[in-house]
């Protein structure tokens, strides 16, 4: 789980500056998607690499291939295997490079939507009017990972939940530990608020 | 007629090749632009180009056993 939610992160290493964080800005969490979101996938992925072994199966004892047919299974083959592997691979970066980034302002939602396609959208803290995080099923319940929602006082973005008005909703697929989150958020929020009071 | 078949296949297979070695490029190159620190991209990455490297291998090898 540690590996998921990073904390004590160097706001001055060069892989943050396309955050393009706030003089004095502080990012107090990063969260990655929890790997069990990514399960589907494999377990696609892995049925999907079983297929070629049966048709090859087939090929040597059902019917007699000629040797053409037999070179143009091998070249069918490996281009399956290349394309399946990339892809893997495209959907990993799918999953991993989707990044939450608490601040000690803001919380920044990068989502990574195919190739060379990103979506950074971001909220105030101070903004926050609720948070809940929604852990349903036995897969979520075992792993301890959700749906973390963010309600907010302007507009918001998100997969399921939205509103239209002022009012709108975050919605955070497969985060890991939901309820610390959702708690973490809280805390910060309160901490602008009395800042901005004193 | 044999060899112009192959010679087809080949020519597409090539082809083929390029469009997946353009896509794992453009997957590398956003791995080096927006990877963390500590992160498990270049480890990821390592075994992803290990596997394509042996179906590679192994295919030419077939390929050129024949």
């Amino acid at each position: 789980m540690s590996h998921l939610v990073q904390f004590d992160v160097d706001v001055n290493d060069p892989a943050f500056l396309y955050l393009n964080l706030h003089t004095d800005e502080e990012i107090k969490v990063v969260v990655r998607r929890h790997w069990a979101g990514f399960l589907g996938t494999i377990a696609i992925s892995l049925a999907m690499a079983i297929f070629p072994v049966l048709v090859i199966i087939l090929s040597h004892y059902v019917f007699d291939a000629p040797s053409n047919f037999t070179f143009f299974l091998i070249v069918l083959v490996a281009s399956y295997y290349l394309f399946l592997l990339t892809f893997i691979f495209g959907a990993w970066i799918n999953y991993y490079y989707d990044i939450i980034f608490i601040t000690s302002e803001r919380l920044l939602n990068v989502a990574q939507e195919g190739l060379l396609s990103r979506q950074v959208s971001e909220l105030s803290l101070g903004q926050v009017q609720n948070v809940s995080a929604e852990v349903s099923g036995f897969i979520q319940n075992y792993f301890n990972y959700g749906h973390l929602v963010v309600e907010t006082a302007g507009e918001g973005s998100g997969e399921t939940q939205s509103k239209f008005g002022l009012q709108g909703y975050f919605t955070i697929p497969d985060l890991p530990d939901p309820n610390r989150l959702a708690r973490i958020i809280l805390e910060l929020h309160r901490s602008i608020h009395v800042k901005e009071k004193l | 007629m044999s060899l112009t078949l192959e010679g087809g296949i080949l020519l597409g297979y090539s082809l083929f090749l390029l469009v997946i070695l353009v896509i794992n490029f453009l997957y590398v190159f956003q791995i080096f632009r927006f990877r963390l620190p500590g992160d498990a991209s270049l480890v990821v990455l390592g075994i992803h180009s290990a596997l394509m490297m042996t179906v590679l291998v192994a295919s030419s090898v077939i390929i050129l056993g024949k």
